[in-house]
């Protein structure tokens, strides 16, 4: 009952934020974080290591941020909608994206419809959380399962035989 | 039944067929868990292939092309967003071209590491036996093709369920689902189609525009090195120390059984002055990072835990540092590893 409370919940307030999103859709910031979130997503995905220099670009963004720059964990809905009204800069705009897309609430533009696979709830729209989930992405793969026989890859942990 | 039908069938082969059947006879010897995963960990890591998959976790969709050439001439890839911002991922060695379509912006960069799906077994994975359970599941089908279900199942809570379909002829995953304690799909890569062998062109794995380039806005990035400096702790590493000036890095008390440190290092985050620190562990299928990071302030506001998919984060501050945890494990595993963090070392 309270799973399909919070699932009407979030359908009708998905809406809202919907429509505000598209007026917001003209906005070169908007396209601009957009595509760096695709970037974030990418990379937390595993499907390519995205450029460093992206990573840098975001934090650049969330640094010019005013404080505070995201909700806090477990925002409500609600107040993230007031924010993104607000026309705030690309960070926020981002993680609102990133927040509803993890919600399933925003697709791509063009992009299908969620599937109706039930699968696990979970949102990373927190930016330190998404800075150091990347960070972990980053390193991690190369540690846990390079092959010895293959060339050496830069993150190779010294003194590891090759 | 299944397994009288086979052996029916593989007589009349060899009646049929003579010779020939010898080969199919030594492909269909049966492998046990281990020996599938070992080989869908080798097709992997050696194969071409070139496909369609969808990754689906908490609602979303993405698709992809992936085309993955190895031959003489090297190792090359191509990857392309299917939805949402149109995007192209050329990777040659290690070199990668990030190409966006819908802003004629192309970026180059050196490849950090990386390992995606379907490339994500490790290389040895008889490791895997203390945490997980191997079992060989049905013969299902993917893509069109006859695959074998592996299941890589948690033997405790500390960590998630791993399914892989790896291909019947080839030994690629061409499935890969991680499951909770709860058996909910937590997050999931599937190809839709595939092709593998030598017989894929090896322009599919080369950029897609055949007019060019030309007015195109070219970011290279390849000369910047933001890599970490490395200190081995692998079991056999010889390794160095972290640095000389370095902190000691506070060990959590707490880790999931069998999570082994193969890694430390201390690197200085883009857009940050100071260094973090960042430890490594794993028990050969899912990875953790804890990073300790000198500025506490960095964290104020944002303390909590968060889920992608198999990723979850939690993000904690300790006096004047802060703790995250970073890793392929449920949020409350990280939660423990972050909270037996402290207090904090003197430096």
């Amino acid at each position: 009952m309270k799973d399909v409370s919070a699932l009407m919940d979030g359908e009708l307030e998905r809406k809202r934020v919907r429509s505000t999103i598209t007026r917001l859709e003209d906005q070169d910031e908007l396209r601009d974080a957009w595509a760096t979130f695709h970037v974030i997503r990418d990379t937390l995905q595993g499907n390519v290591i995205g450029p460093s220099r992206f990573t840098e670009k975001f934090h650049e963004r969330l640094e010019q941020e005013p404080v505070p720059v995201v909700p806090r964990w477990r925002a409500r809905l609600p107040r993230m909608r007031t924010m993104v009204v607000a026309g705030l800069s690309g960070v926020l705009v981002l993680a609102a994206v990133a927040w509803l897309a993890a919600r399933g609430g925003l697709q791509a533009p063009g992009s299908a419809a969620p599937a109706s696979v039930p699968f696990v709830d979970g949102g990373l729209n927190d930016p330190v959380a998404i800075e150091f989930a990347m960070a972990h992405r980053q390193l991690v793969p190369a540690f846990v399962s390079a092959p010895a026989a293959e060339p050496a890859d830069r993150v190779r942990p010294a003194g590891v035989a090759r | 039944m299944m397994a009288i039908r086979a052996a029916v069938l593989g007589l009349l082969a060899v009646f049929l067929l003579g010779p020939v059947p010898v080969l199919a006879a030594a492909a269909a010897t049966p492998l046990d868990a281990n020996g599938w995963l070992l080989r869908a960990a080798t097709a992997a890591r050696t194969a071409s292939y070139s496909g369609v998959y969808v990754y689906t976790c908490a609602g979303i969709t993405e698709t992809a092309r992936v085309t993955r050439i190895r031959n003489a001439s090297g190792d090359a890839e191509r990857i392309e967003s299917l939805d949402g911002v149109r995007r192209e991922v050329v990777r040659r060695g290690d070199e990668i071209h990030y190409f966006f379509v819908d802003s004629r912006t192309v970026r180059v960069d050196r490849r950090v590491s990386g390992r995606s799906f379907p490339d994500f077994l490790p290389q040895d994975p008889s490791v895997l036996a203390a945490h997980y359970t191997a079992e060989v599941g049905a013969v299902d089908r993917v893509a069109g093709r006859p695959v074998q279900v592996i299941r890589l199942r948690a033997k405790d809570g500390s960590r998630y369920t791993h399914e892989v379909w790896a291909d019947l002829q080839s030994g690629l995953p061409v499935k890969r689902r991680v499951i909770d304690e709860r058996g909910e799909i937590v997050e999931q890569f599937v190809f839709t189609e595939l092709t593998v062998g030598e017989r894929i062109n090896p322009r599919q794995a080369a950029p897609s525009r055949r007019s060019g380039y030309a007015g195109w806005k070219v970011e290279n990035t390849s000369v910047e090195e933001s890599l970490p400096s490395v200190a081995g702790a692998g079991p056999g590493a010889a390794g160095r120390p972290l640095e000389s000036k370095a902190i000691r890095f506070p060990e959590p008390r707490s880790l999931p059984p069998g999570f082994q440190k193969v890694a430390q290092v201390s690197r200085t985050l883009p857009g940050h002055d100071r260094p973090v620190m960042q430890a490594v562990y794993s028990d050969g299928m899912a990875t953790l990072s804890l990073f300790v990071d000198p500025d506490a302030a960095r964290v104020v506001g944002h303390e909590g835990s968060s889920q992608r998919g198999a990723l979850s984060v939690i993000t904690r501050s300790l006096g004047d540092r802060a703790v995250i945890a970073v890793g392929e494990l449920p949020a409350a595993t990280l939660r423990k590893v972050a909270e037996s963090v402290g207090p904090p070392l003197a430096r």
